[in-house]
């Protein structure tokens, strides 16, 4: 009688930890497929946790440029005008907003900022979620400009 | 001292001990055997699809191609002389000989499709429909270069991306050229290379 209840409980015993293990085997193998499929697709979104700091946008880069060295209605470029006035112009900013919304998503966040004074272009605000991305140019040891594009 | 009974009860119980070793043993190898195949399933999952790296690929081109026809900014005029920007014209240039682009590959056809179209800033105009976006102005400008066939396979994957078709990557950026004039640039590339990517 001890026998038979021991011989049950033994068995009870294997049988859950046998259910354990099929049930992580189901687990890894439904994560590897997971993992699999979103590591097959490589791109630089995707890729974004391994490339960190090295997801440099070339093109807001060259947009950046580009807008820089375009000349405002005082026939200076935009470069020259940061640099005297520390500062950007309401034109200047309304073609900051033409430049950078039209490269880019309308889904993205994109700000600007000179010496740390951040003016939005976008409608769509920041949210503490999503990656940011910095471009950034010297204009002369006192001042700084600052393209900010959230995606 | 121990009675006959008691005797005969702890020879049974070592029996019984013996069988369920035997049975154990087995358990023992077919638990072996399920998280073997687990471990075989886990890794045939995980390497059984290509990495497919066409859009990264795409990308490279693409910003290749950005820095060749725009320097810090500053179109360079060979891209657009022959455009007065009230016709839109189309052209079929080397841009991998004016780019330095490899467009060689393993395979006999082309695998590579790149079109780069000029527009003017003040006319732009974009509409967002369905989460896609569309450019509702046309371009001063177009050039193109590589596998033409490719082209039809960007414009039908705006909405959902099919494996067996060319990958496309689309990247716009701004510029000026030498005479101030405000430009975006839209710069396409397609990545065929489906037999090594898509499975």
């Amino acid at each position: 009688m001890h026998s038979k209840s021991g011989q049950i409980a033994e068995t009870t015993t294997w049988i859950v930890a046998t259910l354990i293990i099929i049930v992580i085997l189901v687990v890894s193998l439904y994560a590897s497929s997971e993992i699999s499929e979103s590591a097959r697709a490589v791109n630089a979104k995707k890729s974004i946790i391994f490339l960190k700091e090295k997801n440099a946008d070339l093109l807001l880069k060259q947009s950046l440029f580009g807008f820089l060295i375009t000349k405002n209605a005082d026939g200076k470029t935009i470069y020259q005008s940061i640099a005297e006035k520390n500062a950007l112009s309401d034109d200047e900013k309304s073609l900051a907003k033409d430049v950078f919304v039209n490269t880019n998503s309308k889904e993205n966040s994109i700000a600007i900022s000179v010496n740390g004074v951040q003016s939005l272009l976008t409608e769509k605000e920041f949210s503490t979620r999503g990656n940011k991305k910095t471009e950034s140019m010297k204009i002369n040891p006192g001042s700084e400009l600052k393209i900010i594009l959230q995606e | 001292m121990l009675n006959k009974k008691a005797i005969t009860h702890t020879h049974r119980e070592a029996l019984n001990r013996k069988g369920a070793d035997k049975i154990l043993s087995v358990y023992w190898f077919a638990v072996l055997f399920l998280v073997a195949s687990g471990v075989f399933g886990m890794v045939y999952v995980f390497y059984k699809y290509p990495f497919d790296v066409r859009e990264m690929e795409g990308q490279i081109i693409t910003n290749r191609i950005s820095e060749c026809i725009s320097h810090q900014g500053v179109l360079a005029s060979e891209w657009i002389d022959n455009s007065d920007g009230t016709e839109s014209t189309r052209e079929k240039i080397k841009i991998r000989d004016k780019c330095n682009l490899d467009f060689s590959s393993e395979f006999d056809n082309e695998q590579y499709y790149v079109r780069v179209d000029f527009y003017d800033m003040n006319n732009f105009k974009i509409e967002t429909k369905d989460e896609t976006e569309k450019i509702l102005s046309s371009p001063m400008k177009t050039i193109f270069d590589g596998n033409e066939n490719l082209k039809s396979d960007c414009e039908i994957q705006t909405k959902k991306d099919f494996e067996r078709q060319a990958k496309c990557f689309e990247e716009k950026f701004y510029a000026v050229d030498e005479k101030n004039n405000h430009l975006i640039i839209k710069i396409t590339s397609a990545v065929r290379k489906t037999e090594k990517n898509a499975f």
